[in-house]
């Protein structure tokens, strides 16, 4: 802002309106209190999500989609490209930490029930955009055609198939034929690269927007608790990019020292390994449904869970609506409880996936 | 299984083929000699299995007679019975048949026709008539009543029982004591590299005695003879040997060939040992110290070291950098190159050449040096890497921490401010 | 909120705030001038192509037809491992791997034989690449050959 007065600042504010936008920068403010580390996460999750979008693109210079095709791109990316193991890797990494930093950061709005009027569309539009970054890393564990993405997409699809009437359908729809082909994965890529990231763009933009123009916010606390708040330039600034320096290093960590394998390239007709287990995000839902009794309820098991399920996200991505705001009780016993609850099921489901293979 | 059902086959296409000539016979041969005594009777048995009984063949067949004859007219000599032949007539017996291509054709088109002809050729035949009653003749290896086909792994003349059925008389030290000749031939053979092959890991391309001595035809190759024998399968080392230095060497100095170095019964694996000036070497055998070929000799031994020195160091490069999981698929190629290099390598020695030897062996030594390039350049990556890592969080985490100060001095200039601002 | 230039008041009193403060900015532009390279350097370098331009290609281009002559073989690489080229006397082009069936050395064509021919244990296959002679136990892997304006393409025959 030093160049204010200086002659291309003057050329573009003489044909935009861009003295609102400093203006208005100016004087964003950022509140300041007990739970204030948890506003990072939602920056974190937006770096991740340009950092995914920069090393997505540069392998789409060199990926080349096709069952005969797609393994040996992406051995060749990360054997003869130079740096393409970096890229590769710091797009599996970035992938998973990005979920990781969206699910803290939704949580994080959970306990400070920050989703209460007049932010219920903020939360809507966070949930859908968390679920399409699993769309991302489900679509795109598939592509590089290896033996792992092959069986997990096969039992992954194969759970959209116990549905009852639209099974068969929604299946033929997933793979594009009747089994995981290579018509899955051009189905999968094109999700992966074109309409998975025009949606997220879009949905990113008005939840972006949202938080613009309603500012963060604020737990309602006594006039006594509150502290001044923070400018959001430069204090609030300077601190997100101290934290995305961070988590840049701490991928550029994970890549080196981690290489995310390619592993052997898919045999259609190869015995499933042992241990095929979806991505981290999807090892809750996957260890529930095969906790599940094979009959229950007079249906079956799998489809029980998956009506579960659902039911489960309707419920949450509707909570807004079961809490409103009180001011006579600004915190609720019944909220902070269905939180946990829910936190400690996801955990100790993973946990029990990771551990029983 | 196959050949039972080509037996069968045979035998019922014969079967038809003769089926409206000869009308069903009523053999009385076999009907008195099985209950005569206990030799004929064994004789008798043994038929059944035997080849020429399966194939519609009786005794009247080779012994003449008339079998429809019920009692001894059956043996009349004006019916052509000749009884049990003499040893010395016995190829003429059983080539009244075998040297029959009208007749053998009827049985198998391809059969050879030509065994009595190739046996008079033999150093058997030939001793045999001269009237030495001890040689081997048809039935020596083949056996009398119940012969087997030759494909039977039960024929004593079957591949791998071939050894052993010419031992019988060839390791019979009493028995060949009058040849003056060696009698320990098949413990040799059995040692080699051949006899290994056959008779231990029953290689079906492995050569038994016939395949350098010819079988009805059986000679000890003579000393030319020896390469053009050996020559029929190890064919680029022949060739190599007859376009060498030694071909005309070995002639004049009367040496046989191959076997000179190689040995004749007992052929063993060679080993690069043989090779050179040093402790074992078939060279200096020759080769005096100075000499041309002496000179030679250690340098294709040298150049063979050299090259398999650089595999060894180009595997563990390769190794070391596989483990630190880099991708070295086009060095293990190029290891792989080494290793065929050195097969050719030991080929190209017959050449008896170094120049030769030199051209042959680059070819390895050039993939030994881009193997250890690839290896060299995958180590280097691999630490690149971690350097490179390094480097960048050097920066990285330095420009977070310059922010963190940037951060501290805004907010204590903020602060200041504030104050003096509540101080007004 | 706070005046414009808070840090003139500050700053005029303490000429050392001043100068850390300067030393502090230029090493933020450094800082910020060397994360952007360390960022930038790899992605520049991972845009150069590299020199073998496609990963294991299912289709390799081996010549024009015109520069074969009959009763002629070629060895050529066919992705990572070495393919045979030959134009046969009625210049009929056949391609096979040119790995040997027996123990993997290279397998040439020998014009004086008229077969395909291992120099390691004297192999042979004929011109289909049917093993007739020697060790090896299999057929050569044939691959697919196809002549299209004037160049001899060979392709993997699952490909």
């Amino acid at each position: 802002m030093n160049s204010q007065n200086g002659r291309l600042y003057r050329w573009f504010s003489e044909r935009y309106g861009v003295t609102k936008v400093v203006e208005f920068l100016r004087h964003k403010t950022v509140p300041v209190h007990r739970g204030s580390v948890w506003y990072y996460f939602g920056g974190v999750s937006l770096f991740l999500f340009i950092v995914q979008v920069l090393s997505g693109i540069l392998l789409l210079l060199y990926y080349r989609v096709g069952a005969e095709s797609s393994y040996e791109s992406v051995q060749y990316i990360i054997t003869k490209v130079p740096f393409g193991w970096l890229i590769r890797s710091i797009h599996s990494w970035g992938a998973n930490l990005m979920v990781l930093a969206a699910m803290i950061h939704m949580f994080s709005v959970f306990f400070e029930r920050a989703y209460v009027k007049p932010r219920e569309l903020t939360w809507v539009t966070g949930f859908f955009l968390l679920a399409l970054a699993m769309a991302f890393g489900f679509s795109g564990y598939l592509l590089p055609w290896n033996k792992l993405a092959f069986f997990a997409t096969k039992v992954g699809t194969d759970i959209a198939g116990a549905i009852p009437w639209a099974g068969d359908f929604l299946l033929r729809l997933l793979r594009g034929s009747e089994d995981v082909t290579g018509a899955t994965l051009s189905r999968f890529f094109g999700l992966h690269a074109a309409i998975l990231p025009a949606l997220f763009t879009v949905i990113l933009a008005i939840h972006l927007m949202f938080v613009q123009v309603q500012g963060m916010s604020e737990p309602h606390l006594s006039p006594a608790q509150k502290k001044p708040p923070m400018p959001f330039f430069p204090n609030f600034v300077l601190r997100d990019m101290l934290l995305w320096l961070l988590v840049l290093n701490l991928l550029a960590l994970l890549a080196v020292f981690l290489p995310w394998e390619l592993g052997e390239k898919a045999d259609p007709f190869a015995a499933a390994p042992a241990g095929i287990k979806p991505e981290w995000y999807f090892l809750g839902a996957f260890q529930m449904l095969k906790l599940l009794p094979a009959h229950l309820l007079g249906i079956e098991g799998e489809l029980f869970g998956i009506l579960g399920i659902s039911l489960g996200l309707v419920l949450w991505v509707l909570f807004p609506w079961w809490d409103r705001w009180d001011p006579a009780r600004p915190r609720k016993l019944w909220v902070k409880s269905v939180g946990i609850l829910v936190v400690a099921g996801f955990l100790t489901l993973t946990i029990m996936g990771w551990v029983m293979q | 299984m196959r050949l039972s059902t080509w037996i069968l086959t045979a035998a019922l296409l014969f079967a038809f083929h003769s089926a409206s000539a000869v009308p069903p016979k009523t053999d009385s041969c076999i009907k008195c000699h099985a209950g005569l005594d206990k030799k004929n009777a064994a004789i008798v048995a043994a038929c059944e299995q035997d080849i020429h009984f399966q194939r519609g063949l009786s005794c009247a067949d080779c012994h003449g007679g008339d079998p429809s004859k019920p009692d001894e007219d059956a043996m009349d000599p004006d019916l052509g019975f000749t009884g049990t032949p003499k040893r010395a007539e016995i190829p003429h017996f059983c080539s009244k048949c075998h040297s029959n291509p009208n007749y053998m054709r009827h049985f198998n088109p391809r059969i050879n026709v030509d065994q009595e002809e190739k046996y008079a050729t033999s150093h058997h035949g030939k001793l045999l008539a001269k009237g030495d009653p001890k040689v081997a003749m048809c039935t020596s290896c083949h056996g009398v009543h119940g012969i087997l086909a030759v494909e039977s792994t039960e024929s004593p003349v079957h591949k791998s029982n071939i050894p052993a059925t010419c031992n019988r008389c060839h390791g019979d030290k009493s028995y060949m004591a009058s040849y003056g000749i060696p009698t320990n031939q098949y413990e040799e053979f059995s040692q080699s590299v051949h006899g290994v092959a056959l008779l231990q890991k029953r290689t079906k391309g492995a050569p038994a005695c016939n395949d350098c001595h010819g079988n009805h035809g059986a000679s000890p190759p003579g000393v030319d003879d020896v390469a053009a024998v050996c020559i029929l399968c190890h064919s680029f080392n022949g060739e190599l040997f007859n376009k060498s230095p030694h071909k005309a060497a070995f002639a004049k100095a009367g040496f046989s060939q191959c076997a000179q170095c190689h040995n004749h019964h007992k052929i063993v694996h060679p080993t690069d040992e043989m090779l050179g000036v040093g402790k074992g070497a078939v060279c200096v055998e020759c080769h005096a110290a100075g000499e041309q070929g002496y000179i030679a000799a250690a340098r294709i031994k040298t150049l063979l070291d050299s090259l398999k020195v650089e595999q060894v160091d180009a595997t563990s490069m390769l190794a070391e950098a596989k483990a630190l999981d880099m991708d070295v698929v086009e060095g293990e190629t190029a290891v792989e190159e080494i290793r065929e290099n050195l097969i050719a390598s030991r080929t190209a020695i017959h050449a008896f050449s170094d120049e030769h030897m030199a051209e042959v062996c680059q070819k390895g030594f050039d993939a030994a040096s881009r193997a250890d390039s690839i290896a060299k350049a995958a180590i280097f990556e691999f630490k690149f890497r971690r350097v490179g890592f390094g480097v960048a969080t050097l920066i990285l985490t330095g420009l977070a921490l310059l922010l963190w100060l940037k951060i501290r001095q805004i907010e204590k200039r903020q602060r200041a401010a504030r104050s003096k601002e509540k101080r007004n | 909120m706070t005046s414009k230039n808070p840090e003139q008041t500050n700053d005029s009193q303490s000429p050392d705030g001043m100068s850390r403060r300067t030393f502090l900015d230029g090493a933020l532009w450094v800082g910020g001038i060397a994360v952007v390279a360390s960022v930038a350097y790899p992605i520049a370098k991972y845009l150069v192509p590299p020199e073998q331009t496609e990963p294991d290609p299912t289709t390799v281009n081996v010549g024009k037809v015109e520069d074969f002559a009959p009763n002629t073989g070629i060895i050529f690489k066919m992705g990572r491992k070495p393919g045979l080229l030959i134009c046969t006397s009625q210049k009929e082009f056949r391609a096979f791997y040119a790995t040997c069936t027996h123990l993997d050395c290279t397998v040439q064509f020998r014009a004086d034989m008229g077969l395909i021919w291992c120099a390691c244990h004297n192999g042979r296959y004929d011109l289909n690449g049917i093993n007739v002679a020697g060790p090896p136990p299999r057929p050569l892997t044939p691959l697919r050959v196809n002549v299209a304006e004037g160049q001899v393409f060979v392709s993997r025959e699952d490909a």
